[in-house]
């Protein structure tokens, strides 16, 4: 055992942390109340690697291993979960199974720019009947000569106003269900690839969210990502990843609301003295800095794994799980520590809080998480302590 | 990061599942709430190396890391929470003989401990008015010539019925208030004015002793006070550190049984036509279990290899216990839930895992305590 980060991965981590602190924190706010992406940032980003941390640096990436990327999205989170889920799902959900899958033409074509974040990716799983049940998809690709007619409509597509590329999950064999599925890389200038429309949300609003309308889009079979029917291997071992990528988001966000509450807990008084003096305070912050840490230990564990190559359902489900609740639970005991303050746009766990609900939605709802993981345990057992 | 264990960690973890499965079990299976651990199976696992696993083989111990020590406790409470408190406790005292004792205290008592002569040993700290405020503790010590003589009360002692000495924590000076005034002493069983008291009849654990002392006037010679005057509670304090990640371990293993038991009985049992395990409902709660064990295990882990380390590890000790703790005990009732009426009773173990683990989030400081130590730790000079 060996608890300690490599070198590289503490010199990732300030990296990050000195971008979040400088560039991405002062944005926040405004980000969060007009809804504006933060073009600047991302284009920063990807000039700090950030964007494609754990692709090869031959295929234009950081060459980072996976907790280091983990660390890096800890820390842009903190300072702003927005900006944290668009670096989310560019690394997590396109850079990977494009690595993962993808043939070397593919990888040197599409992989390159993406990692270099010099285009952006976005990831089309859900639909407006599959969210959960993803494996329920409407989305169809007839084939007609080099080309697959992809018609259909996808539903909460993060980055989805802003990406040059999607990945897109369609089926081919309808017939087989699950196993018709396959996965495309759609260039989202395409003829008949229309944003429907802008969803207005509860929290992360500098991030877009879109439903995208599939009208007889043209896709060249050679843009078939893996091989065909087998599209839903690509999304749930892509879910792993995405998983991961959720977890450390929601590390920032806890963070966040616990550094808010000590800084304002000794600050703010009442009866004469600091409220971090009334056990009532100490004990919400005990508790907040407790879970923030065993869901640091789930998610880099999980991480640590998944970048050995390993498959990891139980892993990545209990590091989503638990991290969301936790950020869930930081954030309310930062309202509640700022009392009035916290329910008011002035002071941050305002945000944080709305920011904190998706991380128990997206990626898979929590209630699927605890489905994979029972299953898993009563499948295979638990495994050794 | 590394999360896997070495190849000895994982050598010494097979070696305590063997001995708990093979020696202890059976030892323990015909137990009635009303017995105590048995004489000969406590002074096996003193001879085989399980009271003295930290100290140096130099010294006749078995020189194992804090991670290897806190997987031998976890393996322990698998099959006898019991047995793995005693040898806990046992061990927090050889570990304080190693760190804070003399050559002459090594001969004395923690031979003792290695021969089996003394099967376990006893921490004497807690009084009827001073538990968390433990530094209030009012037991005198008074010097008189080359002696001190002990007098007062304590009361929560661990293995008072098997152990041969007491590591006792009594106040030297009424000047001074707190914890400076108190100083640790060893004292043997044998000492005139040793009154052995009422065992508590508790709601678990009941195979291990916990007993009430009374001292009257015992006189013990002042080469048998660790380190000097005054110093006491620092010995205490040190040693509780280590007593917490023992106590996070204790509660895992009893929770990873429980679980255990929970999918298997899940499985087999049908309800509606179909297997418990089927059912939503059910699910979640082995999800939760799983989810929050493997958090614990993470954050015990990681504060016995700093421990092993020598590293600072007081912050991650706490957190490792008062999560560990929480999470056992609320798992535990789950399992009992998951059983249903069988749940209740006693032809099922979930009944007695709830029991026995219920404690571990009062001894070795409660999470009231420990919730108090992070929030220090983190909201720095309050």
């Amino acid at each position: 055992m060996n608890f300690d980060f490599t070198d590289e991965q503490i010199a990732v981590r300030d990296m990050a942390k000195d971008f979040a602190d400088r560039k991405v924190r002062p944005l926040a706010d405004e980000l969060d109340k007009t809804g504006r992406y933060p073009q600047e940032l991302i284009k920063e980003m990807a000039e700090l690697s950030l964007m494609g941390m754990c692709v090869p640096e031959d295929l234009g990436g950081a060459g980072m291993d996976m907790l280091a990327y983990v660390l890096a999205l800890e820390e842009i989170s903190t300072a702003c979960a927005s900006t944290g889920v668009i670096m989310s799902v560019n690394n997590s959900l396109v850079c990977e199974p494009i690595k993962r899958f993808a043939t070397d033409e593919q990888k040197q074509k599409f992989l390159i720019p993406l990692a270099r974040g010099e285009k952006l990716g976005c990831y089309a799983l859900t639909e407006p009947n599959a969210g959960t049940d993803a494996g329920h998809q409407e989305t169809k690709a007839v084939k007609k000569g080099n080309n697959f007619i992809l018609n259909g409509t996808k539903q909460f597509i993060t980055n989805g106003a802003e990406a040059d590329l999607c990945i897109v999950y369609a089926n081919t064999a309808p017939e087989k269900g699950v196993k018709g599925i396959s996965a495309f890389i759609v260039d989202t200038k395409s003829a008949g690839f229309k944003i429907a429309k802008k969803e207005k949300k509860l929290g992360i609003r500098g991030s877009s969210c879109v439903q995208i309308v599939l009208d007889n889009v043209e896709v060249p079979k050679d843009n078939l990502l893996h091989r065909e029917g087998e599209g839903f291997k690509v999304a749930m071992s892509t879910l792993e990843v995405g998983r991961i990528g959720i977890a450390a988001q929601a590390l920032g966000i806890g963070q966040a609301a616990l550094a808010a509450s000590i800084k304002y807990s000794k600050e703010r008084e009442q009866f004469g003295q600091p409220i971090a003096n009334f056990q009532a305070i100490q004990f919400m912050i005990a508790d907040m800095a407790t879970r923030l840490d065993a869901a640091r230990m789930l998610t880099y564990k999980a991480a640590q794994l998944k970048g050995t190559g390993a498959r990891t359902p139980v892993e990545s489900s209990q590091a989503k799980l638990y991290a969301s609740e936790m950020c869930m639970y930081n954030a309310w005991a930062a309202v509640q520590i700022h009392g009035g303050y916290g329910y008011v746009e002035d002071y941050i766990p305002e945000r944080l809080f709305r920011d904190a609900k998706i991380c128990e939605i997206y990626e898979g709802t929590n209630e699927v998480q605890r489905i994979l993981i029972a299953r898993n345990l009563i499948k295979e057992g638990l495994s050794d302590l | 990061m590394k999360f896997e264990l070495s190849d000895d960690q994982r050598a010494i973890q097979k070696w305590a599942k063997n001995f708990a499965q093979a020696v202890v079990a059976p030892a323990v299976s015909k137990l009635s709430d009303s017995d105590k651990l048995p004489m000969d199976l406590l002074k096996k696992l003193s001879t085989e190396g399980f009271m003295s696993l930290m100290v140096p083989e130099a010294k006749g111990g078995a020189g194992l890391d804090s991670l290897s020590f806190s997987l031998v406790i976890t393996e322990l409470a698998k099959i006898c929470a019991s047995t793995s408190i005693s040898v806990a406790v046992s061990n927090m005292i050889a570990d304080v003989l190693v760190r804070e004792g003399q050559e002459h205290h090594h001969d004395k008592f923690l031979s003792q401990l290695l021969s089996g002569e003394s099967p376990t040993a006893s921490f004497c700290l807690t009084e009827n008015s001073s538990g968390s405020d433990a530094s209030a503790l009012q037991m005198t010590a008074k010097k008189e010539g080359d002696h001190y003589c002990l007098n007062g009360e304590k009361i929560y002692v661990t293995n008072g019925a098997f152990s041969n000495f007491f590591l006792v924590m009594a106040r030297t000076t009424t000047e001074v208030k707190g914890s400076k005034g108190v100083s640790a002493f060893l004292v043997p069983r044998a000492s005139k004015g040793v009154v052995i008291g009422k065992e508590e009849d508790k709601m678990g654990l009941s195979a291990s002793s916990t007993i009430r002392m009374v001292f009257e006037n015992v006189m013990v010679p002042e080469s048998d006070r660790l380190l000097n005057d005054g110093e006491g509670m620092q010995v205490a304090l040190r040693a509780l550190d280590g007593g917490r990640i023992s106590v996070a371990s204790q509660a895992l293993g009893v929770a990873r049984r429980s679980l255990e038991a929970g999918i298997e009985y899940a499985k087999l049992r049908e309800q509606f036509g179909k297997s418990l395990s089927e059912f939503q409902a059910i699910q979640w709660k082995i999800a939760n279990a799983a989810t929050e064990l493997s958090a614990a295990e993470l954050l015990i882990r990681r504060a016995a290899w700093l421990k092993s380390q020598q590293r600072p590890h007081r912050l991650e000790a706490s957190m490792a216990k008062l999560f560990s703790t929480e999470m056992a005990i609320r798992l535990c009732n789950e399992m009992i839930q998951i059983h249903g009426g069988y749940g209740y009773i006693k032809d099922y173990p979930v009944e007695k895992y709830y029991r026995d683990v219920r404690v571990t989030s009062l001894y070795e400081g409660t999470s009231e305590i420990q919730r108090t130590v992070i929030a220090k730790n983190i909201l720095g000079g309050l």
